[in-house]
């Protein structure tokens, strides 16, 4: 360990002397088919390190290019890809001039990492991917990650639970059937297993990607529900400096009943982000202050986030960058409502009910391109939690999760072979979950073949060893197959199959605690939950203004891992090895150019039937449907947006949160309008933009899981800018 | 086209707007519980049995609490009595919210309907003294177990 910490430091110094021979730089401006400068395309020389993305104007720069032939790609979120040949001689200035992207009615990047671990097009791919790019992020002013997850169809968050096609219930916080990632690297608590949505600052988030269906063959545990890969956004070459300011409030409730408060509710916050690139070296901060006085009473929250990003441009074909984050949340606890008539006051035992968290991590990437756009990286994350509270007598819990991964990638012939190793370590110190600690290895291979112009398959196996504290040892051997099919262009057939697992978290299996009136024991017999995941897919691009992709897909689960109530009259809950189960669905895209660049909508709804194969009941706290449209209307310096959510009502809840919980089984449809107005104006040729939206337009009032009613309208102004 | 998409999303606001989805649920408050029976007496004794709730304790003449409502009667038909001759019965009573300083059951045991009431059954969770309890009724909410022992061969003290 100590040998390869001297080495990247080596590494680091040796990239800040690091002179290149060649000054040649690579100049544009990339703009739409109406003029209007493309802000965040990304720009990237295949087979090096070196890229950019465009600034608000369009403008993009590259430096320290070597000589030689490469091939220079330009793409962005809902415009096509441009692909050119450039030859690149010695201390060439090459200015591109005006690059016109035209807009496509593809709904996702039409390029992906989280796949196959390697930048893929969206239609080389057998498997389901969404994305949430950064203006879309910005466009809702989604706050933390999760919110922005709300619109990817297919998602149904529960409460702060995110569920992919059914694959997940609500499971009190406490494990997750979806890996997430940070550029590529696990970023889970070491305790609960849970996935963290507040521990990065919002604007470090270059996109989303979300890969639906088991992702075990390449990830392993947790992915067997499905893969959220959060990618930061790379350092420019300009010196760039951003700033935004929020602010908003929420209405009064619907209902008079409800209102509790004699102050109007207020939530507001700002976040500031500088990056710069001196010589070889680049940095990014972000800061972050986000502050909400809640529509429910003990519901209060204030955070803060100080990210950073150092990128060590070695040469033009290796690439150090270190990344880390640091979150501090103090907060109320709001976890179930008295009653439906006093739907926004908590429960009287959980008045005064506060959690205080920190969460902080740093990781390291390094990557190096070979011949033949051959490369390895080399990537590891140290991710500490920490939390107390004064529920009941008061907890507190600190973990430690540390992962390691070396991947290589190379071609032979007409295969691409991906294989890697990683190591993981848990440590939990608590007096919820006692003190434990975990381990894992594994290790993959994958093989993606290009059998001939029309065909590719993909094939790959995982092995993972894990050991978690007293439980027993397992393994789990989780092997793949993927297929796609292009009759013609523009269209893709896709067929995968593949199997998943999920070792069980430390707190599923050790959690003793009480809290406001549960009791929840620990299980020492816990055992991993296995899945198989099939999916057959059809993505075409109809013309220039329509595409579609249509999935059908199958999920078999065993020996799942629900939380139960011991019996019909006691409130202590068990995580236990419950059920096996089957998801099958269908999910349909569609997004239309109504009018070219200017009126855009999306369309996207999923069919699940989630069901529990022991009992023939419907599993718990699954939607059966989920729409998501939204339309976009430019009217440049204007544009307006609309969304619209339905989720048809839980089939089925733990019916025993009736004993604890008042009017615990009033639930019903939901239905969310979004609407928000956008404004580019400049001031001293400072360009800004001003946001205005009203969330839950309409008033609907409905609760996210049980007893928790989701947010009342508000009405939130934004001003940002970023030069 | 556009006029189309317009009208799809109007109909969704529209559809919407109709309903904001859950809503406070109409709860009476007031107040259950169980009225236990000893020692019937002769069926031709007893007319009518009521649960009468007063808000001040001692009462006037239950007539004229019940004319001025100050006092509410279960069952709320003025003829119709409690069950008789049962070992016990269970009731529910909506009420508004407040503080009720006397329940009790009273039997009328006479001709008259104006005059001809004694209490055979008081609420009182003291053993120590004769008194009754008093409750207090919150709004959205029934005050459960409001259990009244009647024994006809032993009657509380007789306010009117």
């Amino acid at each position: 360990m100590k040998a390869i910490l001297v080495k990247f430091v080596a590494l680091c110094l040796l990239g800040i002397q690091f002179s290149f021979a060649q000054e040649s730089t690579i100049r544009g401006k990339v703009v739409d088919r109406n003029n209007n400068p493309l802000d965040g395309a990304n720009i990237y020389l295949k087979g090096t390190i070196l890229g950019s993305a465009s600034d608000r104007g369009g403008l993009f720069l590259i430096r320290k290019v070597p000589t030689g032939r490469f091939n220079l790609t330009i793409h962005m979120i809902g415009f096509g890809r441009l692909d050119t040949l450039l030859s690149i001689e010695s201390n060439q200035q090459i200015d591109l001039g005006v690059i016109i992207l035209s807009a496509i009615p593809l709904q996702s990047e039409p390029i992906v990492v989280t796949a196959s671990k390697h930048e893929q097009y969206f239609q080389d791919i057998p498997l389901s991917i969404s994305s949430v790019s950064a203006q879309e992020i910005n466009y809702r002013n989604s706050i933390t990650i999760d919110k922005a997850l709300k619109y990817v169809s297919g998602v149904a968050m529960n409460r702060d639970q995110v569920n992919i096609r059914s694959s997940n219930g609500y499971s009190y916080g406490v494990g997750s059937r979806v890996m997430m990632l940070v550029d590529g690297i696990p970023l889970v608590a070491g305790d609960t297993q849970g996935l963290i949505f507040e521990s990065l600052a919002m604007h470090q988030i270059e996109r989303i990607e979300i890969q639906k269906g088991a992702g075990s063959t390449l990830y392993g545990s947790n992915a067997l529900g499905g893969v959220i890969n959060v990618l930061t956004r790379s350092i420019s070459e300009e010196p760039e400096l951003y700033f935004k300011l929020y602010g908003g409030t929420y209405d009064e409730p619907y209902h008079t009943e409800w209102d509790w408060s004699d102050k109007r509710r207020y939530l507001h916050g700002l976040r500031f982000g500088y990056s710069q690139k001196i010589a070889n070296v680049g940095w990014r901060l972000a800061i972050s202050r986000d502050e909400d006085d809640s529509y429910r009473k003990n519901d209060w929250r204030r955070r803060y986030n100080f990210g950073a990003k150092l990128q060590f441009d070695l040469s033009p074909f290796d690439l150090l960058s270190v990344t880390g984050n640091y979150m501090n949340q103090d907060r109320e606890n709001f976890l179930y409502w008295q009653d439906l008539n006093n739907a926004l006051i908590p429960a009287s035992n959980q008045l005064g009910d506060r959690v205080d968290a920190k969460r902080y991590f740093i990781n390291a990437i390094y990557r190096h391109i070979m011949q033949n756009k051959d490369f390895y990286r080399v990537n590891a994350i140290w991710y500490r939690n920490r939390f107390a509270d004064n529920i009941d007598e008061g907890h507190r819990s600190l973990s430690d999760f540390v992962n390691f991964e070396f991947q290589y990638t190379f071609n032979v012939a007409v295969h691409m072979i991906t294989a890697g190793i990683t190591p993981s370590y848990n440590y939990v110190d608590s007096d919820l979950f006692g003190v434990r600690e975990g381990y894992a290895y594994a290790v993959y291979i994958q093989d993606e073949i290009v059998l001939g112009p029309r065909w590719q398959t993909t094939l790959g196996v995982r092995f993972d060893y894990f050991k978690i504290d007293s439980l027993s040892s397992d393994n789990s051997i989780n092997p793949k197959l993927g297929l796609i099919f292009k009759p013609q262009k523009d269209l893709a057939l896709r067929a995968s199959v593949g199997t998943g697992f999920r070792a069980p978290s430390i707190s599923e299996a050790f959690t003793t605690t009480t809290a406001e009136g549960i009791i929840v024991v620990p299980n020492p017999e816990l055992k991993a939950e296995r899945s198989i995941s099939a999916e057959l897919g059809w993505n075409q691009i109809h013309s220039k203004r329509i595409h579609s992709d249509l999935a059908l897909f199958y999920n078999y689960f065993k020996d799942l891992i629900e939380a139960e109530f011991l019996s019909e009259t006691e409130n202590q809950v068990q995580f236990k090895n419950i059920t096996k189960a089957r998801v099958f669905g269908l999910e349909f895209n569609m997004d239309w150019q109504i009018v070219p660049e200017k009126l855009l909508y999306h369309i996207g709804y999923t069919f699940t039937n989630p069901r529990d194969l022991s009992s023939s009941e419907v599993l718990k706290y699954r939607p059966e449907h989920i729409l998501y449209t939204d339309l976009k209307w430019n009217l440049d310096p204007f544009r307006i947006g609309l969304d619209y959510r339905y989720l048809s009502r839980f089939g089925r809840i733990d019916e025993n949160f009736a004993l604890i919980i008042n009017d615990a089984k009033e639930r019903v449809p939901i239905h969310v309008v979004d609407l928000r107005f956008l404004y580019s104006f400049t001031i001293d040729q400072m360009t800004l933009l001003a946001t205005l939206q009203i969330n839950n337009l309409l008033q609907y009032n409905y609760v996210d899981v049980i007893g928790t009613l989701a947010p009342l309208r508000n009405y939130v102004l934004t001003l940002e800018t970023e030069f | 086209m556009k006029l189309k998409f317009f009208i799809f999303f109007i109909t969704i606001f529209w559809l919407q707007y109709c309903n904001h989805g859950l809503s406070p649920i109409p709860r009476p408050a007031g107040i259950s519980g169980i009225i236990t029976y000893q020692n019937w007496p002769p069926p031709d004794s007893i007319k009518i049995l009521k649960l009468v709730v007063f808000r001040n304790f001692p009462p006037g003449n239950i007539i004229e609490e019940v004319q001025s409502k100050r006092a509410i009667y279960y069952p709320t038909v003025l003829t119709e009595s409690l069950p008789q001759f049962v070992d016990s019965t269970e009731y529910r009573l909506a009420l508004e919210p407040g503080v009720y300083e006397y329940i009790v059951i009273a039997q009328q045991y006479g001709e008259i309907i104006e005059t001809d009431w004694r209490v055979v059954g008081q609420y009182d969770t003291t053993a120590a003294d004769t008194l009754p309890s008093a409750i207090t009724v919150l709004a959205d909410s029934i005050l459960k177990d409001i259990n009244i022992n009647v024994d006809f061969m032993n009657l509380p003290i007789q306010p009117f």
